[in-house]
């Protein structure tokens, strides 16, 4: 049974003159200790797709359709006091690095105790308090630190106190969004050898939302690619880093000058980024695509599976 | 930069401002119209031995550095001299006149603030929705009303339609308290129409400031994380959310108490409260200048007090002051 099924979802955002959708029908699952990474250019929905996931989705944005299990619980019905119990139990959350996620005011330690009592994993404000300090020493925080505020530490930290506070409740589950963004490389560097040694000691899983393919190859054992709200391909790190089908994930990957081989900066890609409010009809990677062939502007491209876990939308593939 | 050296080049700072406040004091009842003996003897001609002497008791017939310089001994030694018109000591004159102030400004501006501020965070959780207009725009209406207005027209409804509220004075005339208890009631009684007054007219600045900046904080990444921790709706709010919103406010508080205190003042007139207001007030019109030297000088003290606490304060509210 997986730890984490997530079933034709759709997510929409009320909006002046009408509904965005922000996530298209995605399907996915996460198995205990696995990991994923979620990418796709800015305003692809990425960040939706992982707040729904805990039911921290805007006023304005709801869940249209589909599903989200939790090993074999359905939350489509829960209620604000069922959300608040999954919540920083089965997954936390954490943030973009050296963002302010860390409320200024209030002391890192007293942060990390704060989910303990209110979700009773520990009952005693001393047991708390002493387990806060083992999670920031296991993040490489020193007890000595741990009734800083939050702008006394470097990004690093902040961004290390985060994975601390985001395991204070024992999930299973780490969604991680942009966790490498905004902080240096050898920070950058260190901060994914943490959540890779975290994987492995704790079992937990991962779900990374990232821009960056180089997080994914050093940290996930699946991609899932998306593009304008939908799951465009999704595969095994290998299946996509050595054998991408679709044409936007070969151009994602060209991109990256460490996987095109290409020096310096990127090809990039050219063209506009899709409105999700009036988004380009058939394939919406049709305008941009160079591969771009007769079924694309006007028939949507269904999902095919050409291997065991490689799963590619597009009309290249798929007829025979 | 220490704590300790913060707070004492502020309180530096704080003592050359009342300096030059001082100084500009002294030139500016310089050169106010009216002659000083005449105003003194508050007749027309005197004679000029009798003008003389008045003088030189006075000090007028020495140069202005030296008046200065006995201004500033004066002042720093409370010998602030006696009212033309009373000829009671300026000093006591003031002192009760402050202290009276004091009662009224310090029960409607607490009120002011914490109502004001519920305001905010009931607009503010609200925000774009229909409370949350009504709110603004109710705070905004109040806000346009003249004070001066606003508390004739409690004077007339409570003096007219409801009788029974005292609508003058602080303590009802020639009044008799068989314990100390009923003279409280009795100035509380008295407070009532002046503090809804004062509440009314300056609580928009408190609501509107609170309520922005709580729609502000609540949108940051760390009420995100709060919710995420799965923390009551009540819970982010109060702990994670209005916390960081009411530092805004909190500054705009000390800050404010200038305005806040000229509003009194005015109130004070309106409700007959003996405090500086009314002191200020029956003094301009009986060109007492030495009580109305007191008086703004009295004034610019407090505000320049305010200030200071502020910045002593705020530190404890917000951390990332504090260490710095
Ligand atoms: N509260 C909201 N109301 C309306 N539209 C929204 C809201 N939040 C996000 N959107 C829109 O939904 C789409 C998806 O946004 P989302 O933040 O999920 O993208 P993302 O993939 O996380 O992007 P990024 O990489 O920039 O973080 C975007 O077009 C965005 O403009
Ligand atoms: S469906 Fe057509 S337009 Fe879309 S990615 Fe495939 S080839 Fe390109
Ligand atoms: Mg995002």
């Amino acid at each position: 049974m997986s730890l984490l099924a997530v079933t034709d979802l759709s997510i929409d955002y009320a909006q002046l003159g009408g509904a965005t959708r922000a996530v298209t029908s995605a399907s996915f699952s996460m198995g205990t200790g696995s990991s994923i990474g979620l990418v796709g250019e800015s305003g692809s929905g990425k960040t939706t797709l992982a707040l729904s996931l805990l039911g921290l989705l805007p006023a304005n944005g709801r869940v249209a359709s589909g599903e989200i299990h939790y090993a074999d619980e359905s939350v489509s019905q829960y209620s604000e006091t069922q959300w608040r119990r999954l919540r920083w139990t089965k997954a936390a959350l954490v943030f973009q690095g050296g963002m302010n996620a860390l409320n200024p005011v209030r002391r890192i330690v007293d942060q990390i105790v704060e989910p303990m009592l209110v979700h009773g994993t520990e009952t005693t404000k001393q047991a708390a308090t002493q387990r806060a300090i083992e999670l920031l020493a296991r993040v490489g925080i020193p007890a000595s630190r741990a009734r800083d505020f939050p702008h006394e530490y470097s990004g690093g930290m902040r961004q290390r106190a985060g994975i601390a506070m985001a395991l204070a409740c024992k999930p299973q589950l780490l969604i991680a969004d942009e966790p490498a963004t905004a902080i240096d490389v050898v920070v950058q560097a260190q901060i994914i050898r943490l959540l890779a040694e975290l994987r492995e000691s704790l079992g937990l899983a991962l779900l990374i939302i990232t821009h960056d393919l180089g997080v994914v190859a050093q940290l996930c054992d699946d991609v899932i690619v998306m593009y304008a709200s939908e799951i465009v391909e999704s595969a095994s790190v290998r299946g996509i880093f050595h054998n991408p089908k679709h044409p936007y994930t070969k151009q994602l990957l060209e991109s990256v000058p460490r996987f095109s081989g290409l020096r310096g900066v990127g090809a990039g890609i050219s063209g506009q980024p899709p409105s999700l409010t009036n988004p380009p009809t058939g394939c919406r990677f049709h305008p941009r695509c160079p591969s771009v062939f007769s079924p694309c502007a006007t028939e949507h491209p269904p999902a095919s599976r050409l291997a065991e876990k490689h799963v590619v939308a597009c009309h290249l593939y798929g007829h025979d | 930069m220490t704590t300790a050296s913060r707070i004492s080049s502020r309180i530096g700072q704080t003592v050359l401002t009342l300096f030059i406040v001082v100084t500009f004091n002294f030139w500016l009842f310089r050169l106010l119209p009216g002659n000083f003996t005449q105003l003194l003897s508050r007749a027309g001609a005197l004679d000029p031995a009798a003008v003389a002497s008045l003088k030189q008791s006075f000090g007028l017939d020495k140069s202005p550095v030296e008046q200065y310089v006995l201004y500033i001994k004066n002042l720093v030694t409370f010998n602030w001299g006696t009212s033309y018109v009373s000829h009671q000591p300026v000093f006591q004159m003031v002192f009760q006149a402050l202290v009276n102030t004091i009662v009224l400004i310090t029960v409607a501006y607490i009120l002011t603030v914490i109502i004001g501020v519920a305001l905010g965070v009931f607009a503010g959780r609200r925000a774009g929705r229909l409370a949350d207009s009504v709110t603004v725009t109710t705070s905004l209406a109040l806000w346009s009303v003249p004070t001066f207005w606003l508390g004739l027209v409690l004077v007339f409804i409570f003096s007219v339609w409801f009788v029974g509220l005292p609508v003058s004075g602080m303590t009802t005339y020639a009044a008799t308290y068989s314990t100390p208890f009923d003279q409280v009631v009795d100035i509380g009684l008295h407070l009532i129409l002046p503090t809804i007054t004062l509440v009314i007219s300056s609580i928009a600045q408190y609501t509107l400031i609170m309520r922005n900046s709580l729609v502000t904080v609540l949108d940051e990444d760390y009420v995100t994380t709060a919710r995420a921790k799965g923390l009551s709706s009540r819970r982010v709010l109060w702990r994670h959310a209005v916390p960081n919103a009411l530092l805004p406010t909190f500054t705009l508080t000390w800050l404010n108490i200038g305005i806040f205190l000229s509003t009194t003042l005015q109130v004070e007139v309106v409700f007959s409260w003996p405090g500086l207001g009314s002191l200020i007030f029956q003094s301009v019109n009986q060109r007492d200048y030495p009580v109305l030297e007191v008086s703004f000088l009295t004034i610019a003290v407090v505000v320049i007090a305010a200030n200071l606490l502020n910045d002593l304060l705020y530190p404890l509210l917000d951390p990332r002051i504090a260490r710095r």
